[in-house]
């Protein structure tokens, strides 16, 4: 099966999912399912699931289409894959009340058509729905996946409380990185790989590898906000550069931040008058003072760090793994 | 002679904390040593919450007190409201001495003297009392603030003034914080009625030691400089004053009538500092709020708690210490045990609270009540269930807080002031923990302890559905985040994952109800926001009682016929629930869920029929409510009675009477002879109460007293 049509299955099974929500809750949710964005967490979680194979004296037997398929059997990976993307979509719904966005994916964000009392219902009937089908299928999932969503709403917090702080240290701004995006890649690892061969060290690596490749591509995702012609749109499909409305500042500025001695940045973002139209001397600023570089930097060396957790696995499952990322960061 | 004098304990600090502690400690066989380094009470206008006269009235201390029913809450420009209280103010010198009084007439022994720890001795505390030495068995450490580096520090003054009637509220003013500073301390002013006239003005402000103390000037009276930066009482005090002078034109002609009082305050509790050397109580353990600079309240609560520990283990001081430790961390959630997130969380806070101050929606309320003030949220109800069988059920409880506190308390302090439990003595006011546990033991007499675990799931997970049923309403056309908003639905993700995760590692099975539960709390409460559906807003308090009852049974091993029955009695609770909630807003009463009758209506969460609600406008206004009340009078009478008949199934007599009760206290308000608000006993005659006899049912008088 090719990778379109995998994603088609995972998508198909999300909306059967979401065909069980309430009437009054359903259309909005339904909708942005159906722009479903790159699925990188379920395509890492298959990547994963094929982990394993291939060692030994023994290697599975081609498929028809020449590719190695996993050894776990596809429906019960559409279903994992299927309940990695229905957290996320729950964590979006709710993301997006939080800072006010307006659009998600080249489409209307879920509160804007329903109001932010119902989306925060919608969002809550979509963890209801994960938290069923993680007890569904059963084993430690339950586990696994309410840890994943408790690092996932501490790295919201994380992530308001700094607004308007000019001066986050870059601990802090990777800790709340690595609970708001990281926890999720490593939970769509984890799961993929623990329907291989049982190998809990591997399972380790790989959720390790997730982890820290949650982490390059948020701080890739923070260097797309700024519209740089050579990355492309980010991930979020947000109009560029609304977070520092909110005062919330992504690791480029706190870069530029922290070596604008003079204090100019900081004054224009913390002033009262701050608008949208401020947004493009902010984005020149923090790209003459180097900020965008060095937060280019960061990201590809946690990406560096994350492909270096692949050092144990099978040669088949790194480049499976190795073609997602490179997908991931625009290069494939 | 025989070496140093011994005594069982010694209290260091005669102040409030220490006089209670030595009150409530001393007695025929225990020798007490309140030792006092002569420092004078001082006098201004003290105000007294519920819990300090919860404490005051344990330890039987009476004196002349100001009554205060409300507190006038001012959010800079933003907003003002009326938040009802019950609470007193008296003057503080007279408090100490009321006190110190006690502690003499409980047979403590007061030493004028400096006192210096030399050390431990073969398990006893050796001192020295101005040079002479003593060893006691127990330590208990009331000396007020430490003044260390390091802990949340700040500066609070106040001054008695003349020229003003508060009558019976007090003013609390929190001054708005410059919005793009995430380090500007807060500053906070209140005004206390003085008994027979006058007020005293006071202020706190509060930053972090080495990290706050940025002056920054602008709006409103943010220019106090706080931290470890001293700070000019009299310019700290005319800000105050200017303050309250813009809220209030009655603040304009105050003529000084006291000297101005000032000092250090520390709000930097954390559990693992309380028990280093004895017992550290009230402002020496930090127990200050930051936000209000309020302190008597910590000061008398933990006295007592430490008190109870010590007479728990009078010959063990290394128990004593570790009781104290647990209770105090159920007890307590400092507010700021994230040290490295200290800043950033407070002015979050901060934020939060200045957005949701307009909102009587229910979690916004809630949430305030818990930060602002030491009263918590009061349960689900004022009207106490008594706890029968205690050595088997208040383990258990304790077991229940200490993990439901202990999940959230390092992420998330202020949010963990919310699920705090300040009552875990031999009643508790009606909450979820105590409807599962019920159900738990319906058809059992043991208890799992693994269960508490559930059971703090439960808690946690009926306050995170709170935060997504009942939402502050969004604010509109400012540039940064919505706060109020946002932190409520952050709060109700992460308490509901917290759950979640509590429920998969303790109650594997109950996984899937779990979730399925959440799922159809979301589509019934979406449905009753429908505006064109007939709105059921009973049926999602329903559902909201009815999982902890049947989860209960489940996990307690109940044949099926009884599960069907406690989630029956679940599902009537809710009901009743609702209809009293009804009936205390018609009252113009303060609800369990801290709401306002039309709060309630805008939020289409009242079981009173529209029909008749959109008539309260009109001229037969009086004749309007009337009918409404007997309306829900009469519908919770129902509920409640189906909830008392259901309980026929249930074979534990504990269970019965723990069941009977929860549901009586859930519907107290509802019976017109028993006002919500007063102090009923209900630890009387239980049994009488809500025997599972169906008879009893009907709404008759006798029935809730």
């Amino acid at each position: 099966m090719d990778a379109e049509a995998r994603r088609q299955r995972f998508r198909a099974h999300v909306a059967a999912r979401l065909r069980t929500l309430t009437s009054e809750l359903a259309p909005p949710v339904r909708a942005l399912a159906a722009r479903p964005g790159k699925q990188l967490r379920s395509t890492l979680l298959y990547a994963c699931a094929t982990t394993g194979l291939g060692r030994g004296a023994a290697p599975d037997a081609p498929s028809p289409t020449g590719r190695r398929e996993p050894a776990a059997d596809l429906g019960q990976l559409v279903r994992l894959g299927a309940l990695v993307e229905l957290v996320h979509l729950a964590s979006l719904v709710h993301d997006d009340i939080i800072d006010r966005a307006e659009q998600r994916r080249a489409g209307p964000a879920v509160h804007v058509g329903m109001g932010s009392e119902r989306a925060g219902l919608a969002g809550l009937s979509c963890f209801a729905l994960a938290g069923k089908e993680a007890a569904d299928l059963g084993g430690g999932l339950p586990v696994l996946v309410s840890r994943a969503m408790a690092g996932l709403a501490y790295g919201e917090l994380l992530d308001i409380e700094r607004a308007f702080d000019t001066t986050l240290a870059l601990p802090d701004y990777l800790e709340l990185v690595t609970r708001k995006t990281g926890e999720l890649f490593q939970l769509a690892c984890v799961l993929g790989a623990a329907t291989g061969d049982g190998d809990q060290a591997r399972v380790d690596a790989l959720g390790r590898f997730g982890l820290e490749f949650g982490v390059a591509f948020q701080v890739l995702d923070d260097c797309l906000d700024f519209g740089a012609p050579d990355f492309g749109a980010p991930d979020s499909g947000k109009p560029v550069g609304t977070d520092h409305l909110l005062g919330l500042f992504g690791a480029p500025t706190l870069y530029a931040l922290a070596q604008d001695t003079s204090g100019a940045l900081a004054t224009l973002l913390l002033a009262p008058s701050f608008t949208a139209a401020d947004i493009p001397a902010v984005r020149d600023h923090v790209r003459s003072s180097g900020g965008l570089a060095a937060a280019n930097a960061l990201a590809r060396s946690r990406y560096e760090r994350a492909l270096g957790h692949l050092d144990s696995v099978d040669p088949q499952t790194r480049a499976a793994l190795l073609d997602v990322t490179a997908q991931a960061w625009n290069l494939g | 002679m025989s070496g140093p004098r011994r005594v069982d304990v010694i209290v260091t600090g005669a102040g409030p904390a220490g006089a209670a502690a030595a009150t409530a400690l001393a007695g025929p066989t225990r020798s007490v040593l309140l030792v006092d380094d002569g420092t004078p009470a001082r006098s201004y206008d003290a105000f007294l919450s519920a819990p300090t006269m919860e404490g005051l009235r344990r330890l039987a201390v009476d004196l002349p007190a100001q009554p205060v029913d409300g507190i006038d809450l001012v959010f800079g420009t933003r907003s003002r409201r009326l938040v009802p209280v019950r609470a007193a103010a008296c003057d503080h010198a007279a408090l100490a001495r009321a006190l110190r009084g006690a502690a003499g007439h409980a047979g403590a022994d007061r030493v004028r003297a400096t006192a210096r720890l030399l050390g431990r001795d073969e398990g006893w505390f050796a001192l020295a009392l101005d040079g002479v030495p003593v060893l006691a068995r127990h330590l208990v450490v009331a000396t007020g603030t430490s003044g260390r580096p390091g802990h949340w520090m700040g500066t609070a003054c106040v001054q008695r003034f003349a020229g003003i009637d508060l009558g019976t509220r007090t003013t609390l003013a929190v001054a708005q914080p410059d919005g793009t500073d995430p380090r500007q301390p807060p500053t906070c002013v209140w005004a206390v009625p003085a008994p027979g006239g006058g007020a005293s003005v006071g202020v706190a402000s509060v930053g972090v030691a080495g990290v706050g103390g940025a002056s920054v000037g602008g709006a409103g009276v943010g220019a106090a400089g706080a931290g470890d930066r001293p700070v000019d009482p009299d310019a700290l005090l005319a800000l105050a004053l200017a303050e309250l002078r813009r809220i209030d034109a009655r603040f304009t002609d105050l003529v000084p009538a006291g000297p101005v009082v000032s000092g250090p305050i520390d709000a930097g509790f954390v559990p693992e500092r309380l028990t280093v050397d004895g017992l550290l109580i009230g402002a020496a353990a930090g127990l200050t709020n930051p936000f209000t600079g309020e302190g008597l309240s910590g000061a008398l609560q933990s006295a007592l708690l430490a008190a109870e520990s010590i007479t728990a283990h009078p010959d063990d001081p290394d128990a004593a210490r570790r009781a104290y430790a647990q209770r105090v961390r159920t007890a307590f959630v400092g507010y700021f045990e994230t040290a490295r997130h200290a800043s950033r969380r407070y002015h979050l806070t901060w934020r939060v609270l200045a957005d949701a101050a307009s909102s009587d929606q229910p979690f916004a309320a809630k949430a305030r009540r818990a930060i602002l003030f030491p009263e918590g949220i009061a349960g689900l109800g004022e009207q106490r269930v008594a706890i029968p069988d205690a050595p088997l059920v208040q383990p258990f409880l304790l077991a229940c807080d200490e993990v439901a506190i202990s999940v959230i308390r390092r992420e998330w302090p202020f949010l963990a002031r919310l699920a705090s439990i300040e009552d875990t003595g031999d009643s508790q006011r009606p909450r979820p923990a105590l409807l599962f546990l019920g159900a738990l033991i319906a058809d059992r007499s043991t208890l799992d302890v693994r269960h508490a675990t559930t059971a703090a799931a439960i808690e946690l997970a009926t306050l995170g559905a709170l935060a997504f049923l009942h939402p502050p309403p969004p604010r509109t056309g400012v540039r940064d985040v919505d706060w109020a908003a946002a932190a409520t639905v952050l709060s109700g993700d992460f308490l509901l994952a917290q759950a979640s995760r509590l429920i998969a590692e303790s109650a594997p099975d109950a996984s899937w109800m779990f979730a399925d539960w959440l799922a159809e709390l979301a589509g019934l409460r979406a449905a009753a926001l429908d505006p064109d559906k007939p709105s059921q807003p009973e049926l999602v308090y329903a559902a909201l009682f009815e999982f902890p009852a049947r989860i209960g049974a489940i996990l307690g091993g109940a044949p099926a016929r009884v599960v069907h029955a406690l989630a029956e009695y679940g599902y009537h609770c809710g009901r009743a629930f609702l209809h009293a909630e009804d009936v205390l807003a018609v009252r113009g009463e303060r609800t369990r869920l801290d709401t306002t009758l039309e709060a309630m209506l805008a939020g289409r969460f009242t079981g009173l029929p529209e029909t008749l609600t959109d008539r309260l406008e009109t001229a037969d206004r009086e004749a309007v409510r009337a009918n409404l009340l007997s309306g829900a009078e009469a519908a919770c009478g129902e509920a409640r009675g189906r909830a008392v008949a259901s309980l026929t199934a249930v074979v534990n007599p504990t269970a019965v009477r723990l069941l009977g009760q929860f549901i009586d206290a859930i519907a107290a308000p509802c019976s017109r002879d028993h006002p919500a608000r007063g102090t009923a006993d209900v630890a009387g005659d239980s049994a009488t109460l809500a025997g599972p006899d169906p008879m009893h049912l009907g709404g008759q008088v006798g029935l809730y007293e």
